[in-house]
């Protein structure tokens, strides 16, 4: 908006950088570190960059221990887990894309009453949406546990869909609530007065105008299911159904045995939702402002 | 005519699966969280289903537990400075990633969720990975550029643990402020600032008079819900410092999974601590309610 | 002899060689061999489908015996694996969902807790049982033996050495490692002065059942020491050997000498042996022996073959522990569960320890059985790692660590375990004296049974 003096101006680059510094030094540290073997890493506790690279941490992971590669050739105590890579990365996107799904459908049709139907019980609805964002979690583990458990869902992925599902839902009617309130009214009227139901009228008119909001509030949902935590760690104690997070976390015991490994497996972890942020950024920041701000 | 739903009906018909999840998954676990909190709740009780009735036995326990106090404080202190951080960074490099003229700014406005993007046990395996004391990737950095010549125990010493874990915490939780910060800055008027400038005022006028007061909402929001959820930490402390070196990073989430999950195994006690906090975060949900419907009608 | 009984042998025999070549198992040489059809290779009438186990995570030796078992027996295993740490959490919540667990596993620490939480069966009266017991090293018995009957089959046993870098001894011009803990001073001191090390002392103090709380434990017991008396009352009270230890182990961080390591605070077993494999550090504290297999690994750590074991100082008492496995309450099927538990912590249908004696091979594990201990599979074994007779001369002075530390017995040793590592860190850090600690502590006992 305004042309800025040079001193300024570098003042504002330096900043800048120092910015750009302060966001990569993480994903400089991971790559770089997981590229090196535990020796290199303590032969020379000085140096940046590593002596020598080698690959072997993502072959042991990527063919299961099969391939022990050099480095581990004689590691009798590989963390268990660490094989399971590909079933937790099919658990993790399993996971992630049914609550995706599950969240957008339930939630829009939600969201929509909110903002269209003003029953007192729909804006105590939408009150206790906003309530329920901060129910922390930890509260939630053992009673949660019980729940699903009589249901009968424990170790399964679709006792983990339906705990998160649940546990994001009231957040995907916050985020797209606004966006089904800035759509005029008037295209349902119209529609209605034609002789739609309205449900036809939601389903017909609104939802395909309403695009951007679900791809904002899905990019969302998919990201937050991926990283989730605590909800798997509990509900889940099979190797098989564990995700992706559950897995890193069972192996911070080791934390001190193989850094270089834990490494490998958490720059594998976090690729995808990198990725979609990469790819996605305006729906996110969208959603994420729309799902905070009001109005 | 044709038949259909009248308004109530509809609007209760598309709610059905909201409020089934919801129901089972949110409402019902708290309050039996509530109701396993007043009962003696062990591994062997779990098992056959019955709790014996044990009255505030439990809370009282939780109460009188110095290292639930610690707790409390440990997150007290670290939510603190983690709130206080992100809103003086989020104001800051908000305003910074707006210069449209100012070609590193576009940059980092590219990168800047870059954050968001990572799972948070993995971030807390990463800065471990970096606050390592004998190989940690920070001190390499800091010896190569001759900054250091010993290495720093960040994360191992207790005096500096807990500010040492607050610092991956910012770092993945500031995007969120950020885009809000930035979302609002967009709804300033180009003409307050072009009025203000021909008025004579300079940059830190503009941003004290106009930027500032605007902004109030926004960072009364990021205030109240980085809060509530800043009191629920985990997942940094879990990776890095498992509540050491000693109690200095103990936090409430951290002393209800412990009580609860390490033997003796004793939910019932952890219930309460968590019905504790649960309850503490309560409090600041209300005044977040009361703030936002204040305001809009939605 | 009947027919009948030579008949079984013969097919147990052929089995035997079958089994060894069908799945290239590198045989158990020299250690107590097939005994023909002991219980062990008789199948349970019952049958079931599935069998599971709950254990802590150790490479890969579960994946290997649970496809011997399905090889052997024609059931499939499933397994839950969890770090150490986690483990008793784990097996909490699959017991309390009410979940079917066959075999699981436990620490000394936590294993009279779970016994009784009433998570474990006895063993007493299963086929076969009163032969292992007759095995079982005294480690072993003490830890298995709870109220009077048997709980469980050993997993490993380990006891508690020093390791010292030879290298850097060299470097320090010191002749021999340490004798006494005066000696011991001296050289680390010697050593920081120099500039040979900058740290000379890497303990194993980072929070853990065993971890730190065994550091401390081992050297009160070595100097004479106790915690609790024969009557259950702690001996932590002023001028006690467990009070003077931690004085003087505490004067060796930061705020006194300074030359222990602040990493020992964050490492465990297999960190700190991680950790002095980087050959910056004089002397290792109290550890698991086996962890030399770690620092001696050529693959992984710089200073492989550098680092040797060292008894401790004085009469060299030390002590040791057995983990167990045991049979959970919650079994499908109380014989099939045996069968399983067998397989982890005794012996498969060809008889052999194979679990036991794959462990000492690969990973340098001592065993709970004293054929194992006795047989040529310890002495080649362990020999790529360590000095064997050192080891176990060392093991022959060692203490069981339930009477070092006798509150092991008690539901509230995990909650008070919880406050000591806390307490004891604070105190290595300077932010509270020894004898705060030690009264802290004291109290302490009162609040962990209050806990319960």
């Amino acid at each position: 908006m305004f042309r800025h003096a040079a001193p300024a101006r570098l003042l504002l680059h330096v900043a800048n950088l120092a910015v750009i510094a302060a966001i990569l030094l993480p994903v400089v540290a991971v790559m770089i570190g997981s590229i090196q073997s535990e020796k290199a890493l303590q032969a020379d506790t000085r140096r940046v960059l590593p002596l020598e690279f080698t690959l072997d941490n993502f072959v042991v992971i990527l063919t299961q221990g099969e391939q022990k590669g050099r480095i581990f050739e004689q590691a009798t105590y590989l963390p268990d887990n660490i094989k399971k890579f590909y079933r937790a990365f099919a658990n993790s996107l399993i996971v992630a894309s049914s609550v995706t799904l599950l969240t957008l459908l339930f939630g829009s049709l939600s969201a929509y009453t909110v903002a269209r139907l003003r029953f007192r019980w729909t804006l105590f609805l939408m009150q206790a949406n906003i309530v329920s964002r901060f129910v922390p979690a930890i509260v939630l583990m053992i009673p949660l546990y019980i729940v699903i458990r009589s249901f009968g869902q424990l170790n399964s992925l679709s006792g983990v869909v339906i705990a998160e599902t649940g546990f994001l839902l009231p957040y995907a009617i916050l985020i797209l609530a606004p966006y089904f309130d800035a759509i005029p009214s008037e295209l349902e009227e119209a529609a209605r007065i034609d002789g739609c139901t309205r449900f036809s009228a939601f389903f017909h008119i609104i939802l395909p105008l309403a695009t951007p909001a679900m791809a904002a509030c899905g990019v969302i949902m998919f990201i937050v299911s991926w990283h989730e935590l605590l909800i798997p760690l509990i509900l889940n104690a099979r190797p098989d159904f564990m995700t992706l997070p559950v897995v890193i976390a069972s192996l911070v015991g080791d934390v001190f045995v193989f850094f270089n490994l834990m490494m490998a497996i958490c720059l594998l972890a976090l690729a995808p939702t990198v990725i979609l942020v990469v790819l996605l950024q305006k729906y996110i920041v969208e959603g994420l402002a729309a799902g905070a701000v009001k109005g | 005519m044709r038949r259909e739903l009248s308004a109530g009906q509809f609007a209760l018909a598309m709610n059905v699966p909201t409020l089934l999840f919801l129901g089972a998954v949110l409402a019902f676990p708290v309050v039996y969280a509530g109701y396993l909190s007043l009962h003696k709740v062990g591994l062997a009780q779990l098992r056959r289903g019955e709790f014996p009735f044990s009255g505030w036995e439990n809370y009282e326990r939780v109460l009188e537990d110095p290292l639930f106090w610690i707790a409390v404080k440990n997150t007290l202190v670290f939510t603190a400075i983690t709130v206080t951080s992100e809103i003086v960074l989020a104001v800051a490099i908000a305003l910074l990633i707006n210069q449209a003229g100012v070609w590193t700014s576009r940059i980092t406005r590219f990168l800047i969720l870059l954050p968001y993007a990572i799972p948070p046990i993995c971030n807390g395996l990463i800065w471990s990975f970096l606050y390592n004391f004998q190989f940690g990737f920070l001190n390499r950095i800091l010896f190569s550029t001759g900054l250091v010549q010993e290495p720093v125990n960040w994360a191992g010493n207790p005096d500096t643990a807990l500010y040492a874990v607050t610092v991956p915490y910012i770092w993945r939780t500031l995007p969120f402020a950020i885009i809000l910060v930035h979302a609002a800055l967009q709804g300033i008027p180009r003409e307050l600032y072009e009025q203000a400038a021909i008025d004579g005022a300079n940059a830190w006028h503009r941003f004290r008079q106009i930027t500032l007061p605007m902004l109030q909402q926004i960072i009364a929001i990021i205030l109240i819900l980085r809060t509530a959820f800043a009191f629920a930490v985990f997942e940094e402390i879990l990776a890095i410092t498992q509540g050491g070196p000693g109690d200095s990073t103990w936090v409430s989430a951290w002393y209800s999974y412990k009580i609860s999950f390490s033997p003796p195994n004793n939910f019932g006690m952890g219930s309460a601590s968590a019905f504790i906090l649960a309850l503490m975060i309560a409090a600041i949900a209300l005044v977040y309610m009361r703030l936002v419907y204040r305001r809009v009608t939605l | 002899m009947n027919d009948d009984f030579i008949a079984k042998w013969e097919l147990s025999r052929r089995r035997v060689l079958a089994g060894a070549a069908g799945l290239g198992l590198a045989g158990a040489s020299g250690a107590a061999f097939g005994q023909g059809a002991g219980p062990w290779a008789t199948p349970p009438k019952s049958k079931v489908d599935r069998l599971n186990f709950v254990v802590w995570t150790y490479g890969d030796i579960y994946a290997r015996i649970s496809k011997q078992f399905e090889t052997d027996w024609g059931v499939k295993v499933d397994s839950t694996i969890s770090s150490f740490n986690d483990h008793p959490t784990k097996l909490a919540t699959m017991y309390a969902a009410g979940e079917k667990i066959d075999v699981s596993q436990s620490s000394p620490f936590s294993f009279p807790n779970f016994v009784n939480q009433g998570l474990a069966e006895p063993i007493d009266d299963l086929p076969g049982a009163a032969d292992y017991i007759k095995d079982f090293t005294p480690f072993t018995k003490q830890v298995t033996s709870i109220k009077g009957k048997t709980w469980g089959l050993p997993y490993f046993s380990a006891v508690w050495v020093w390791n010292y870098n030879t290298e850097l001894l060299e470097k320090a011009k010191i002749d021999k490692p340490f004798a006494s803990y005066e000696e011991f001073i001296e050289h680390c001191v010697k050593a920081k002065k120099d500039g040979v090390a900058r740290y000379p002392i890497m303990w194993v103090a980072g929070v853990g059942l065993e971890q730190l709380p065994g550091t401390w434990y081992q050297m009160t017991w070595n100097r004479g020491g106790a915690f609790f008396d024969k009557q259950g009352n702690h001996m932590l009270g002023a001028g006690s050997v467990a009070r003077e230890t931690l004085k003087w182990w505490a004067n060796t961080f930061e705020k006194g000498l300074d030359i222990a390591d602040p990493e020992s605070l964050k490492v465990q077993f297999v960190g700190s042996a991680k950790a002095f494999g980087a050959g910056n550090n004089l002397y290792r504290g109290p550890n698991h022996h086996y962890t030399l297999n770690i620092a001696n690994d050529p693959a992984q750590s710089p200073k492989a073959g550098k680092i040797k074991v060292l008894g401790s100082p004085g009469e060299g008492k030390t002590m040791g522990v057995t983990h167990v496995y045991f049979l959970c309450s919650a079994n499908r099927d109380k014989e099939w569960a045996w069968k399983l538990l067998q397989y982890l912590g005794g012996k498969t249908k060809d008889g052999n320890y194979t679990q036991a004696v794959g462990l000492a091979k690969d990973a340098m594990l001592g065993s709970g059985y004293q054929s194992v201990m006795a047989s040529d599979v310890i002495k080649t074994g362990w020999a790529p790692w360590g000095d064997v007779p050192e080891i176990l001369r060392i093991w022959d002075k060692a203490a069981y660590i339930g009477e070092v530390c006798s509150s092991v017995y008690q539901p509230w040793h995990f909650p008070w375990t919880d406050q000591l590592n806390i307490e004891v860190q604070k105190c290595l850090t300077g932010q509270i004296t020894a004898d705060a600690c030690c009264d802290n502590l004291i109290k302490g006992i009162a609040d962990a049974k209050r806990k319960v």
